[in-house]
């Protein structure tokens, strides 16, 4: 650690209370708004389905940061046994359960 | 920094540029657009929430990160559907469906507020939701996440690299993502919503301050809405 420790706590606490402000902005800053503005209302109802898709995809397809799409990729197909479960149980842990396992099993074989 | 922060990609950015030898501004900027996101998350989870007290908003703000959004999301989200179930937006206008739990508690919501009484639709929501308290559910997910971050963050600074990563437990994360995608999409905007969003995630990926995310789930939010826009009333689902 060659850092200046009093600059270190700075970036601690500039990016401590930056994110909490992110994350209160609504949160919070509804109590000063007249609700939230209507485009946003209409676009709560996609706003979940888009971040879990968002977060997903990326780690399914990419490889080393380039895109995969063949049987090579454990982690595309065990996401795709892991939709089919997901889609027939609607169940987290068994979703999470077999897709482990089919990524153990396909790097296991 | 994980106790104060709780946002990994934000902290292993700003430690890099530390030691790149960066300055201030520019780690603080970095590190707060990486953590834009938590804009959206804020948006997406105060209608689910506005019944809470100040006090519980702030305390459910502060651990707001990746995880803890998807579970609580999908939660509320599920609740909220199941009460009202009709309407365009999933907090629509049936509030004979709401179940006030108990007397105390929706004092307690009402108390301190400002400005929530007098705006119609605002009142509304603020209607206390039947149930378990939101704010505990919440802080059940959000304690031992955060807890077990903060904890693993202390414990890999003093173990370092002697465990290795044989094991893919990383992979746990997207396919909890996706238990919770999955359900989500039950309408054709909804497809057109996950699909944009992968896609543009996936394309813009190469971004730096893993705007890629943002820039997916906002596309793909575009796109769910602009389907809803174009769809032929009642042709959808």
């Amino acid at each position: 650690m060659t850092f200046d420790a009093a600059m270190i706590w700075v970036v601690i606490l500039g990016l401590s209370v930056g994110t909490f402000v992110l994350r209160a902005s609504f949160l919070l800053g509804i109590d000063w708004l007249d609700g939230l503005p209507p485009a946003f209302e209409q676009a709560l109802p996609y706003v979940p389905t888009a971040v879990f898709a968002a977060l997903v995809a990326p780690r399914l397809l990419l490889v080393d940061g380039s895109l995969t799409i063949t049987p090579q990729n454990e982690r595309l197909v065990a996401g795709l046994v892991g939709i089919v479960v997901a889609w027939y149980t609607e169940n987290i842990i068994a979703t999470v359960t077999a897709g482990m396992a089919t990524l153990w099993l396909i790097l296991w074989l | 920094m994980s106790l104060f922060t709780i946002a990994g990609a934000a902290q292993l950015a700003a430690l890099g540029l530390l030691q790149e030898g960066a300055t201030i501004p520019v780690i603080l900027l970095a590190g707060l657009l990486i953590n834009l996101r938590y804009v959206v998350f804020s948006v997406s989870l105060t209608p689910h929430v506005s019944h809470l007290s100040r006090r519980w908003r702030a305390v459910i703000a502060y651990p707001l990160f990746d995880v803890t959004y998807a579970l609580a999301a999908a939660r509320f989200r599920e609740e909220d559907d199941s009460q009202t179930n009709q309407g365009e937006t999933r907090d629509g206008s049936s509030g004979s469906d709401h179940v006030s739990v108990d007397e105390t508690d929706s004092a307690r919501s009402d108390g301190p507020e400002t400005g929530q009484d007098d705006v119609g639709v605002r009142a509304e929501k603020a209607e206390v939701p039947a149930g378990v308290h939101r704010g505990w559910y919440y802080l059940g997910v959000a304690v031992p996440m955060a807890g077990s971050f903060v904890l693993s963050t202390l414990v890999g600074a003093l173990v370092g690299q002697t465990i290795g990563t044989g094991l893919h437990l990383d992979f746990f994360i997207p396919l909890l993502f996706l238990a919770l995608l999955v359900p989500t999409v039950e309408s054709r905007e909804a497809v057109a919503t996950a699909a944009i969003a992968a896609v543009v995630a996936v394309g813009a990926a190469g971004l730096p301050f893993n705007l890629g995310l943002l820039v997916g789930l906002v596309s793909g939010t575009a796109a769910g809405m602009l389907g809803e826009r174009t769809a032929v009333p009642g042709g959808s689902q």
